[in-house]
């Protein structure tokens, strides 16, 4: 597991082994494309009745639950930044774990990765079929190296919360 | 600002206020609810509480277990336009927020 530290200067020091970067290199792309592939703002709040990836619906989902009408005006307002942020999240990610040796964190430049790890938790559960809180997620050998990545990911993210 | 002061009195004071209070109520019975997803960490949810609503611990606690265990929780009332914000920032974080109007 991930070497999590907080630093004497009260800042959150994180080194990850060589598997885990390239988990890490791996699941930030992947999360990319998946938002960027899209063109999700302009395009999807144009024609809202294109089916959209389950995994993008739970990163950008809907603002009103029973006015579709606000929900993509909202939608049109909103989702590019929304997009853009996300993006700029994993790239941060993404950039630490091309990096060799520690990375230290402020509890500013702790937030990204925050949300990083959260969105990519929350794509890896669609694919792995989690829905309620009881669900571990498929027993399916395939989807074995997502569901490892998916409590991975959750006990990294327990480990930065605790070391804020 | 004087003259102001000149035909200002308790009573108009009084009814201006209540007009505005009137106004507020009409303006804000937007909320934004918070749902439960079976993916976020309890403890994720409370830091976001904290970090963006600036709720304390226990408060912050305590809605954290609404979600959890009653699916869903009330974090904030206003105007739609406010509630509308904190159902971005809440996307932003990754947690399931949505924003409808209270019933009156």
């Amino acid at each position: 597991m991930a070497r999590i530290k907080t630093t004497h200067d009260g800042r959150v020091s994180a080194e990850f082994d060589s598997f885990e970067r390239d988990m890490l290199t791996q699941l930030t792309s992947e999360l990319i494309d998946l938002l960027t592939q899209t063109d999700a703002g302009p395009d999807a709040a144009a024609d809202p009745s294109l089916p959209r990836d389950p995994a993008l619906e739970r990163l950008l989902p809907d603002a009103y639950r029973d006015d579709a009408e606000s929900a993509e005006e909202f939608r049109r307002f909103t989702e590019d930044d929304l997009v853009a942020l996300k993006t700029g999240n994993a790239l941060a990610l993404a950039r630490a774990a091309a990096a060799s040796g520690a990375v230290v964190l402020d509890e500013r430049e702790v937030l990204p990765w925050l949300r990083a790890i959260t969105d990519l938790r929350l794509a890896l559960a669609t694919r792995l079929g989690i829905e309620t809180d009881e669900d571990e997620g498929s027993d399916d050998p395939e989807l074995a190296p997502a569901k490892a990545a998916y409590w991975w990911l959750g006990e990294l993210q327990e480990r930065l919360i605790r070391a804020l | 600002m004087e003259a102001m002061a000149q035909i200002s009195s308790p009573d108009v004071d009084q009814e201006l206020e209540q007009l505005l209070q009137n106004q507020h109520r009409l303006d804000t019975p937007w909320r934004t609810i918070v749902w439960n997803d079976p993916v976020n960490l309890m403890s994720y949810v409370v830091y976001v509480f904290r970090s963006y609503f600036g709720f304390p611990e226990d408060k912050a606690h305590r809605l954290m277990l609404a979600v959890h265990r009653e699916g869903k929780a009330i974090v904030a009332q206003g105007t739609r336009e406010e509630m509308e914000r904190h159902v971005q920032a809440m996307h932003e974080y990754g947690l399931w927020a949505t924003l409808d109007r209270a019933e009156l």
